[in-house]
């Protein structure tokens, strides 16, 4: 079943192009990786699927209207005086519905469980550590119950045992998933499919794009290079 | 004690709305780093002041909807063009201060209520100035006991906001017409110029004390009458302006809140 479908989708701002002709059909229950270099377009890409921009041209279709979102947690002020539990039921506002009930605190508790935060909700979430506060970030998205998840890039500015959890956490969620990473390790967490942005998007099926770890890490050298041969036969 | 209670009541009266106004609108404006944007428009709208007294209209009545216009104004520019919103900001702050210097001089005659605008006269508030602040503050109640919960969240996090269906244009504008009148009805008690510390100060303590933005309009209003109080008292007693006593007051908490982590 086909959740979202580009269609030869462009973007250009201040006239300069910013994505060229992107084509992309995400399927229910993809985990799709949205990679590439900065500049490239990613962010860009994600807030087309959003709805934030419109495209100058080519059609984007979203067959459900329930898309989950996690921002990046660097982009919020830490002085505003708020708990984990006021943050996460942020998720349950909808345009004209003003107060929480019994049955959002209800939702709100089990996805706080679900990420392993549930112990945390009387705090400041100006008390939590980067990754602590990501996870917060994952269950406000997930107390709507999303059809499509997006992240962007959830594990920046996080230790590597943090980036671990959310991964795990990630991989545990049965739900269709986009999301934006520079850290390429995440590959091997469950991800079946590969969008290189840099302008124009190439696709992978990541089983088939042989990566390998050396050193514990994948070698992006090699990753890329792999984009770059299937981008000049595509071509 | 009793003595100014008696003599001068709507000062206090004047310091509690204040107060309220301080813990709703103060809170709103530090938590969304607006504190440039209120005070653009809290000296932009000495515009008003200066067309009402040229063209003899209502000053109030005037200046709400001078002030109301350098909102909408502004919301705009920050909305489409938010990387150069601080350019406009200060421009509108300007402009609207040159206007109200402009027309003030026009006007034959020597118009001494000005100063009380400027820099506010807390001790000479009148029974006109109380219902403009209780109707505002009445606003300013409904306002946000309905909209707390999405307030907070364009507050906090504008892209979720917009995931999640909310109007952030329309709710942010809400916010800064909001602004505007509440600098309005505190014109006459704190004055143009002093008005954005007073809104600024409580609340910045308050937010290291709380855990949430309902605790932080708590504190902040309570800090905000005990300044105004305080500062009444200590100004009636050593002959001072009552005004600038006030913001002293407030400034000393708001330092030796510096040092708290």
């Amino acid at each position: 079943m086909n959740l979202i479908e580009i269609k030869n989708v462009s973007f250009s701002y201040n006239d300069e192009l910013v994505l060229k002709n992107i084509n992309l059909t995400i399927k229910k229950n993809d985990y799709l990786a949205v990679i590439g270099p900065n500049g490239g377009g990613k962010s860009t890409f994600v807030k087309l699927i959003l709805g934030f921009i419109k495209p100058t041209k080519g059609s984007i279709k979203l067959h459900t209207q329930k898309l989950g979102y996690v921002p990046q947690y660097t982009n919020f002020s830490l002085d505003i005086p708020i708990t984990v539990l006021d943050v996460v039921l942020q998720g349950r506002i909808k345009k004209y519905k003003f107060f929480y009930n019994e049955e959002d605190k209800k939702e709100v508790y089990e996805k706080l469980k679900l990420v392993k935060m549930y112990e945390y909700k009387d705090k400041k979430i100006s008390e939590l550590s980067g990754g602590q506060r990501q996870r917060v970030l994952i269950a406000r998205a997930m107390v709507s119950n999303p059809d499509v998840l997006i992240l962007d890039e959830p594990t920046s500015a996080i230790d590597p045992q943090g980036q671990k959890e959310i991964y795990d956490i990630l991989k545990s969620l049965n739900i269709t998933k986009i999301m934006i990473s520079h850290d390429l390790n995440f590959l091997l967490e469950g991800v079946n499919k590969v969008a290189w942005i840099s302008k124009t998007l190439v696709l992978h099926d990541a089983p088939d794009l042989h990566l390998h770890r050396k050193d514990g890490h994948f070698c992006e050298i090699d990753f890329i290079n792999e984009v770059h041969k299937c981008k000049v036969s595509n071509d | 004690m009793i003595d100014i209670i008696t003599l001068i009541p709507n000062s206090f009266y004047a310091s509690f709305l204040i107060s309220i106004a301080v813990a709703i609108m103060g809170s709103l404006i530090v938590i969304n780093k607006s504190s440039f944007i209120a005070g653009s428009i809290a000296h932009g709208s000495f515009g008003g002041i200066g067309l009402a007294i040229y063209f003899s209209l209502p000053i109030l009545l005037m200046t709400s909807v001078f002030a109301v216009f350098l909102a909408l104004i502004l919301s705009y520019i920050s909305l489409k063009i938010p990387h150069r919103s601080d350019a406009v900001i200060g421009a509108v702050w300007a402009v609207g201060m040159s206007v109200g210097i402009l027309f003030s001089e026009l006007t034959p005659g020597y118009n001494a209520g000005l100063i009380s605008y400027l820099f506010g006269s807390i001790l000479t508030i009148s029974n006109e100035d109380i219902y403009m602040m209780i109707g505002v503050d009445t606003l300013l109640i409904i306002f946000i006991s309905i909209l707390y919960n999405q307030i907070l969240l364009i507050s906090y996090d504008k892209e979720f906001a917009k995931v999640r269906g909310l109007n952030v244009g329309f709710l942010y504008t809400l916010l800064l017409v909001l602004i505007s009148l509440t600098v309005v009805m505190s014109v006459r008690a704190i004055g143009l110029i002093l008005i954005i510390a007073m809104f600024t100060m409580p609340p910045f303590i308050a937010e290291k004390f709380t855990k949430s933005l309902k605790g932080m309009m708590i504190l902040s209003g309570i800090l905000s009458a005990i300044f105004m109080i305080s500062g009444i008292f200590i100004s009636f007693y050593f002959d001072i302006s009552a005004t600038a006593t006030i913001i002293l007051v407030a400034t000393t908490f708001f330092f030796l809140s510096l040092f708290k982590k």
